[in-house]
């Protein structure tokens, strides 16, 4: 009998099916990964598992007794744990809190708490999961990877039955990833059932023994690992052929763009040096943490330098107005945070970098905003009713699209970009990536930051390394493979 | 590597916090007791003590509210009602006895702060919207249950008047009220899950809400209690003054409160706060305010320098976070991979 | 303050553009409020409706309303001035001990422009400049304020006025036939002014964003210190203008003058539909707004209620005006789900 067992579950928000009719079962000591496009229902399937949300229809079961709609006690008590790419947790409380803050009266020692228990329980729990974190730290003070396992002590400390994570890999190093698999194995070796959302391929090949494909929110098809490739899952997931990992010509490079010289800022990296020139995509790789979003932001104007200059076509760079006056655009890694206001107008995240542009004597023109923003949205066939809807109505890969084309607006001479297709579908993948060349190609620059390992290869015509606020060297498009890039990431010697 | 990472550095800033306080005050004693002998004469010192003991009861429950994110601004006229209540039942029924008729003003406050818990807990109205509402709401009651007369210092009775002035071994019952109040709020908050439960909700609201807590009674629960507390405040306010007067019982009391439980420590977005720095903070409001008079600043000096408190304090707060931060930001540089 | 994104709606929802009837929905309390106590004033009291009456006590209501204007802008940028109705204290005490001083009644109201940019820019200063939060910063500076008026004025009262500059309230602009006060006049004009400012300029826009999402709104080259700093300079400007409006209306400055005006300009603002955590509201909705709590005010002077009491009724409405829609808002996705099944 399947731990999880979901039948027939539907779920509408407003007028949008999320969920048709979708029958999804794992089963004990599985590890069963979900696969889709974003906005196929993966979330909203396994916070229906969680009991987070509830369906409009269908039944859920957890070990065989049904889960009352929409209640996260309910689900908990039945040993169901749902963790997310960014933990769940109370900053200001520590670790061992963080872990017990849930438990009812009754198992440990009523409303008392237990400090000298707790403390040494939550020990003996994180040790299980390999991580050394002191019970009396705070949570806020922990790397994106320790609250990981944070967040699973909090789990383990119940009965675990299903483990839920979703995108999980995301945020963490390599190193942290191999860690988290060697959790979610030793997890499945005592039997837990574990849900696993991913976009990385070759992670989810490696992980999984099932893997269900999810589009549109009905289930496309259940398949086991050993029946899967790689092409087929993504077939499966956009519903049509596509081309991935073609590597495209070398670029004709012409003058230099933007020279950064001795670029320091005080904790986060130090003399970094680089120029980008025009038709030149160039990546920077390199480890979370390596302060590789930090020099982007930094080279745009956000961050005060601490030292060092930026250079745009003559003009020096030490505040995003000068950044933008001068040709610069940005796309940060968070979109939902930074990137985009998710609740205004698409039209209105259009308009903001460009009311330079549109506006006369600061007096707005909404005919001309208005055109700009039209003529955005057919050039990157974003998918929206109208321009007046929420931008936080929007998928993944539209909103990376905006954006992305509220930049485009301009005529820009240098983009940023940071991590541009994650969280974004295959289809916008491809299609976000042919932007960018386009771009460079039209004699523009590029600068790429991705921790994607296959994007980096694939997309810049060449790659720097950061590590630990440093450069640590520059590969070509020839030179540059994936064990060269770790290599440099890591400091590790050839 | 992540051993003992970032273990007590933000108990570490409290301590600071809390040291920085008690040097204040130290030095405004100081400073004072020069200026002024009078100052430190028993009479004026026993007048503070009494002061501190109702802004105390009522900053301990402020506390509790802003650690869960949210804010009380009508703690003023929950304690001008209840204190109203009280005083009046008080006259009209004499024979009854003073435990109860503190039982009543609790009652009233507390229902009170039911009335702004079902608006923020349930009604999810934003509670520094829905207390300003209220704020306006109890003072109008106020007026209206008292028809707008005031209750007499001889209708209060002589036991109820000497809650502020006798109590055990010399000291008022008012204070021994404080200090209860304080002691069950430290224990509450350090050795009570539901009192961590608290802080989770204002540390990360949707985190506690995935994880099964239970925000809304939590949240009601704190906003009964602050109004249970106000009521408490409101009887001590007859004990010590022997007189409600409908339109200045408590009036402006939310700035006050809020100031100690601020310049105490306590985070006004939500998630920290200590007991001893609200203790340390309503003491320091306390002082200022006597303090300026006796030395014989003018009274109109006293709103100022309140004014200018909770700025230095916050001011002083955000450049120790500051400071922790880029320390904080070098290390993750430095950490290898 | 912050706020929950809405994230579960990010799978695709279709939507089309706003019908007129959708977008009043948010000015729909304060006209319900509005209508509701019109009805009441005239059932209770002949001399209610009394147009010329109703629009002579108007004056008093405008101080609140210039307040309320600037407040708008300063809470559809994600911020708040709690501190308003003391800088409207400094800047009529400084006025006042000008014209004691012997110091022309017109140079002092320009100093109590300028004192109240001033006291504004002290708290763009702490809040912009030191990224202190708005909320604590202008609640320790509206003790500050008050506490300064006091000093300056101590108990006593300043008359010295010039009859020509007393009464502007009694002032009629379109003569004797249909009195139209001149302060109405002005705040409309202010109303007009702000509302352009908000919907038809980069700075109106730049409020918007940097209430809806701050960070994002700087990471769009939208200069967010700037639209803040702004707003708080505007909210001290109309501190000071209200502070020269009341002085004429009273003839006399007492330190405590205003006192509590900014819970009733709050309340004002966010009758009118203005998000108190940013990003959204309007002018028009705090112009309605205005002229529903005075309507309501003004049914229950006629019918001898008093002051606090008044104050009360409010209260009851502005909470009343959140809880209707929120509960509406919820019976109607509960009603929409269900027709879906």
């Amino acid at each position: 009998m399947p731990v999880v067992d979901c039948r027939g579950v539907s779920k509408w928000y407003g007028t949008a099916k999320v969920l048709d009719d979708v029958d999804f079962s794992v089963n004990e000591g599985e590890i069963h990964v979900l696969l889709g496009e974003n906005g196929a229902g993966k979330s909203t399937l396994v916070k229906i598992v969680a009991g987070l949300v509830s369906p409009d229809r269908g039944e859920v079961s957890i070990s065989g007794t049904e889960l009352r709609y929409g209640s996260v006690v309910a689900a908990q008590s039945m040993g169901v744990a749902l963790i997310h790419q960014e933990p769940r947790l109370f900053p200001d409380l520590t670790v061992m809190e963080n872990v017990w803050i849930d438990q009812r009266s009754g198992a440990v020692g009523k409303q008392r708490f237990r400090l000298s228990q707790m403390g040494s329980r939550t020990k003996e729990l994180l040790a299980q999961l390999g991580s050394s974190v002191s019970p009396d730290a705070r949570v806020a003070f922990l790397s994106v990877a320790d609250q990981q396992m944070v967040d699973i002590a909090a789990a383990l400390r119940r009965d675990l039955k299903v483990l839920i994570v979703d995108e999980p890999t995301a945020s963490l190093t390599p190193s942290e990833v191999t860690n988290l698999f060697r959790v979610m194995r030793d997890l499945k070796d005592q039997g837990v059932a574990i849900i696993f959302i991913g976009h990385r391929l070759e992670e989810i090949l490696e992980i999984s023994d099932r893997i269900t494909v999810l589009r549109d929110g009905k289930l496309v098809t259940t398949v086991n690992r050993s029946d899967a490739n790689e092409d087929e899952l993504i077939r499966l997931m956009i519903g049509r052929d596509i081309d991935t990992g073609e590597r495209r010509d070398s670029a004709n490079v012409g003058d230099v763009l933007l020279t950064v010289a001795n670029l320091s800022e005080a904790g986060r990296f130090s003399d970094v040096s680089l120029n980008v020139r025009q038709g030149e995509i160039v990546g920077i790789g390199g480890l979370v943490g390596a302060g590789r979003s930090e020099l982007l932001e930094t080279i745009f104007g956000v961050r005060a330098k601490s030292a060092g200059t930026i250079d745009v076509g003559g003009a020096d760079i030490s505040s995003i107005s000068d950044a933008v006056s001068a040709g610069m655009g940005l796309v940060p890694e968070d979109r939902g945070r930074y990137g985009l206001i998710l609740l205004t107008s698409v039209l209105n995240n259009i308009s903001a970098p460009n009311l330079d542009l549109t506006s006369w004597h600061d007096v707005r023109s909404p005919r001309k905003e208005l055109r700009n923003a039209e003529s955005i949205v057919s050039r990157l066939r974003i998918k929206v009713s109208n321009v007046q809807q929420l931008a936080g109505q929007l998928s993944g890969g539209n909103q990376q699209r905006v954006s992305l084309g509220k930049w485009l607006v301009r005529d820009l001479e240098v983009l940023l970009v940071d991590e541009p297709t994650r969280g974004v579908d295959i289809g916008s993948k491809v299609e976000i990536h042919a932007l960018l060349r386009e771009f460079a190609d039209s004699g523009k620059a590029v600068v790429m930051v991705s921790s994607d390992m296959r994007e980096l290869l694939e997309v810049p015509d060449r790659i720097l390394i950061m590590r630990e606020g440093r450069l640590a060297g520059e590969l070509s498009r020839e030179e540059a493979t994936e064990e060269a890039v770790m290599r440099l990431a890591s400091g590790v010697a050839a | 590597m992540s051993d003992v990472k970032g273990a007590g550095r933000l108990r570490q800033i409290a301590r600071l916090r809390e040291a920085g306080i008690a040097a204040v005050i130290i030095v405004l004693i100081v400073v004072f007791g020069v200026l002024n002998p009078r100052f430190l004469n028993p009479d004026n010192l026993g007048s503070i003590v009494l002061s501190v003991g109702i802004l105390m009861i009522l900053a301990i429950g402020q506390m509790l509210v802003i650690i869960t994110r949210n804010i009380d601004l009508s703690v003023g006229s929950v304690l001008g009602l209840s204190a109203m209540v009280m005083g009046m039942v008080g006259r009209d029924f004499p024979q009854l006895p003073i435990a109860l008729l503190i039982v009543v003003a609790m009652v009233v406050g507390g229902l009170a702060g039911a009335v702004n818990g079902v608006l923020v807990a349930l009604f999810k109205i934003p509670a520094i919207i829905a207390t300003l509402g209220t704020l306006a709401i109890f003072r109008g009651l106020t007026f209206l249950v008292s028809n707008n007369v005031q209750v007499d210092p001889e209708d209060i009775s002589v036991e109820m008047k000497n809650l502020a002035a006798r109590g055990l071994l010399g000291v008022p019952w008012l204070v021994i009220f404080a200090l209860i109040v304080v002691a069950l709020a430290w224990w509450f908050t350090k050795r009570t899950m539901t009192g961590k439960r608290l802080y989770a909700i204002g540390s990360n609201p949707d985190a506690a809400r995935m994880r099964g807590l239970n925000v809304t009674g939590l949240t009601f629960g704190v906003f009964v209690v602050m109004g249970a507390l106000a009521g408490l405040g409101g009887a001590m306010y007859v004990a010590r003054f022997a007189t409600v007067n409908p339109a200045d019982a408590g009036l402006g009391f939310e700035l006050a409160v809020i100031s100690a439980v601020v310049i105490g420590g306590t985070n006004i977005f939500g998630g920290s706060g200590t007991v001893l720095g609200t203790v340390l903070g309503t003491i320091l409001v306390g002082i200022l305010a006597n303090g300026l008079t006796v030395v014989g600043v003018s009274g109109f000096w006293q709103r100022f320098a309140s004014g200018a408190i909770i700025l230095l304090a916050i001011v002083a707060d955000s450049f120790v976070r500051k400071r922790i931060e880029t320390r904080q930001s070098r290390e993750t540089v430095v950490r290898s991979p | 303050m912050s706020r929950m994104v809405m994230q579960d709606v990010s799978d695709s929802v279709v939507s089309r553009p706003a019908p007129w009837f959708s977008r009043a929905v948010p000015y729909l309390p304060s006209i319900v409020i509005l209508i509701a106590a019109m009805i009441y004033g005239t059932v209770s009291s002949p001399y209610f409706l009394n147009f010329t009456a109703l629009l002579v006590n108007t004056g008093r209501y405008v101080e609140i309303g210039l307040l309320a204007l600037a407040l708008t802008v300063v809470i559809v940028n994600g911020d708040i001035d709690l501190s308003v109705a003391s800088n409207l204290a400094v800047s009529a005490a400084t006025m006042g001990l000008m014209v004691e001083g012997g110091v022309a009644v017109e140079i002092a109201a320009l100093a109590a422009l300028a004192v109240g940019v001033g006291l504004g820019a002290i708290n763009a200063i702490f809040i912009v400049g030191l990224g202190l939060p708005s909320l604590v910063v202008t609640l320790a500076t509206l003790a500050l304020y008050r506490g300064l008026a006091q000093i300056m004025l101590g108990d006593n009262a300043v008359t010295a006025y010039p009859d020509e500059f007393v009464g502007a309230d009694q002032v009629s602009v379109l003569g004797e036939a249909v009195r139209v006060p001149m302060p109405l006049v002005m705040f409309l004009g202010f109303a007009v002014l702000f509302s352009f400012l908000l919907t038809r300029t980069n700075f109106g826009l730049s409020c918007y964003l940097t209430g809806s999402n701050q960070k994002a709104a700087l990471f769009s080259g939208i200069k967010t210190d700037r639209t803040r700093a702004t707003a708080f300079l505007l909210a001290g400007l109309m501190a000071g203008a209200a502070a020269v409006m009341l002085t004429s209306r009273l003839g006399s400055t007492l330190s405590n003058v205003g006192l509590g005006l900014e819970l009733l300009a709050i309340t004002v603002v966010v009758l009118g539909g203005t998000d108190i955590f940013g990003g959204r509201g309007t002018i028009l909705g705090t112009v309605i707004a205005l002229f529903a709590v005075m309507a309501v005010r003004e049914s229950l002077v006629i019918s001898n209620v008093n002051g606090q009491v008044q104050d009360a009724v409010v209260g009851v409405i502005l909470i009343v005006a959140i809880v209707v829609p929120i509960a509406v808002t919820r019976w109607k996705s509960r009603a929409a789900t269900r027709r879906l099944r």
